[in-house]
């Protein structure tokens, strides 16, 4: 057996009874929808509504990291927080703007090393 | 999580902000169509049988050679409809994926309207709160709901944890009015600047608002379309909506979003301006395509429509064929009636052409193509049962089917999809689009021939579950 007319006849009567079905679901549904049709109300210019809103918070902390987390462009009230660099054991030395960080620690640089120019500031 | 604070209660006068059309004489308009229609006929009648002895033709070979013709142009068509969208949507992604992008973290409120949702409202919530933003409200909206939604909602009320913050929870209680009411009464107790409409059964993506909203760095864009993907998997009706979600709508979508004239803004995810929102008159109850008279409006108004595809929202779609009829039969006239609206734009293209563009689209979509699609068929059968021409049809299939199956493979692999989905593009033009469109046809007469109808609802069975 060939099998185009095969597969042409089940192509053919497939179509026919998608068409049917499509109708016959059409139909089915209108006699369904008409059963439960009512008048349509008219449209009233205003309308009373309930409203549950929260009372305000004052302040608004994000939980987590700002990573990934969107920063909001009117934000007031949040305190957003932004990167503070570790001072650690950093000396405070009046006077000396600039250290030399050694094995020991944080040394004054002499004005000598300044002169040959270990240290160069620009 | 819910936070413990104090919920205020109030009453709120809720204006009726639509623009409403002024109805005028439907009736004569009506009588006005079918004179100047059959005149129309009969001029081509006219023309047929005075020109016809001129010609080769018989009258016995007319209708055969008319067929024949109308074939070849349904197919020219069909084609230049597969590859154009193709092209554009590919052109859109292409953009897309290399546009750089800015980062924008607005305000917005997304507003849920809910109506006998008492099944899955606390879900949909529940991902919204997993939102990868952290600056945003939710207004629940409920549209007179008889059944436990009011309870369910008001249980959700107050400042919840989301991912990043605390979200305020707040909900309008209202008397059923329908949708379009229930999303106007959230926009106007927003004071956000961007609102996000979604549907009560819908559930969003964590990347859905973040994503969708730094497309409003352009200040000519008045609203973004999100993707809207089948949740309820798995069956053979909901198998072939998921393939048809992403075959027939997305791409489409895509496409539109090439010329940012995206022409729907699916109900389940849409981020708008809300200026853009008050320029257009609001969502509109005349129409029962509120989403589509929406988006034609905002066209109209000069704003731009951008489709943010990354940004998905799941939705429920209809498990049994009756449903589905329901859910096309008002899409359809929905549609028809919001061209109807616009029908100045349609008929001009002067005014703005790229609107007149996408009503033309919008009107062959709704009424061209599924007439094109049910004659081709009919065609078909009528050459295997009275001609005997049993392999046409069979000729005919495979081709569509093997269209559509590269059109599936293709949109699967660019949204990442279920491969499987791809099988279902075999029967999907000879049985699926078969049914919708003659939905549609039927649904088309109605309204050419005004027949009343009602709202009606999807009755959800609660499988939204994130």
């Amino acid at each position: 057996m060939e099998l185009i007319p095969v597969l042409s006849t089940i192509i053919l009567v497939a179509t026919i009874s998608t068409f049917l079905l499509a109708i016959g679901a059409y139909i089915l549904y209108k006699i369904r929808e008409s059963k439960g049709q009512q008048a349509i109300a008219p449209i009233p210019s205003t309308v009373r509504a309930e409203l549950y809103t929260p009372a305000e918070i004052s302040a608004q902390v994000p939980r987590q990291g700002p990573e990934i987390a969107p920063q909001p462009a009117y934000s007031e009230q949040k305190t957003i927080p932004s990167f503070q660099p570790e001072v650690g054991n950093y000396p405070q030395q009046k006077g000396h703007k600039y250290l030399k960080y050694t094995s020991d620690g944080y040394i004054v640089p002499s004005e000598e090393e300044k002169s040959i120019g270990t240290l160069k500031w620009k | 999580m819910k936070l413990n604070q104090q919920i205020i209660r109030d009453t709120l006068i809720l204006k009726d902000r639509e623009a409403h059309s002024r109805d005028g004489n439907k009736k004569g308009k009506l009588l006005r169509q079918i004179l100047i229609s059959g005149l129309l006929s009969l001029i081509l009648v006219f023309i047929i049988i005075y020109t016809l002895p001129l010609t080769v033709l018989s009258y016995d070979s007319l209708i055969e050679y008319a067929l024949v013709d109308a074939l070849v142009i349904f197919l020219f068509v069909l084609l230049i409809r597969y590859f154009g969208i193709l092209i554009l949507a590919y052109l859109y992604l292409n953009q897309y994926t290399f546009k750089p992008t800015k980062e924008f973290f607005p305000f917005v409120s997304i507003i849920v309207p809910v109506y006998n949702e008492e099944k899955i409202v606390a879900d949909s919530v529940k991902s919204l709160l997993d939102l990868n933003y952290s600056n945003y409200e939710i207004i629940i909206v409920n549209d007179g709901s008889t059944d436990k939604t009011k309870g369910v909602a008001e249980q959700l009320v107050g400042y919840q944890k989301g991912r990043y913050s605390d979200i305020k929870i707040s909900l309008i209680d209202k008397p059923n009015g329908g949708k379009s009411k229930a999303l106007n009464a959230g926009i106007l107790f927003s004071k956000a600047e961007f609102v996000l409409c979604m549907d009560g059964d819908s559930q969003l993506t964590p990347d859905s608002l973040k994503l969708a909203v730094r497309h409003f760095v352009d200040p000519e864009i008045g609203a973004v379309a999100g993707n809207v993907k089948v949740l309820n998997r798995g069956k053979f009706f909901t198998d072939l909506q998921a393939l048809e979600y992403i075959e027939g709508l997305n791409m489409a979508r895509s496409a539109q979003s090439f010329i940012s004239l995206v022409n729907i803004i699916p109900g389940p995810i849409g981020l708008f301006r809300k200026k853009a929102i008050e320029g257009a008159g609001y969502y509109s109850s005349d129409t029962f395509a509120e989403d589509a008279d929406l988006t034609l409006n905002i066209l109209a108004s000069g704003w731009k429509i951008y489709y943010e595809p990354n940004s998905v929202s799941f939705t429920e779609a209809p498990v049994k064929l009756q449903q589905l009829m329901k859910q096309r039969y008002r899409w359809t006239r929905g549609i028809l009636q919001s061209i109807r609206k616009h029908k100045k734009l349609l008929l001009n293209p002067t005014i703005n052409f790229g609107d007149t563009f996408i009503l033309w689209t919008m009107f062959y979509e709704a009424l061209i193509w599924p007439t094109m699609n049910i004659a081709a068929n009919l065609f078909f059968m009528i050459a295997a049962i009275v001609f005997g021409f049993t392999s046409l049809i069979l000729f005919w299939w495979a081709g569509l089917a093997l269209l559509d199956l590269i059109t599936a493979l293709y949109c699967v692999t660019v949204e990442k999809e279920e491969f499987r989905l791809v099988w279902y593009a075999i029967i999907y033009r000879m049985f699926f689009i078969l049914v919708i469109d003659i939905c549609k046809a039927m649904s088309t007469a109605e309204e050419f021939l005004g027949i009343k109808m009602s709202w009606g609802k999807l009755e959800r069975v609660g499988t939204a579950k994130a």
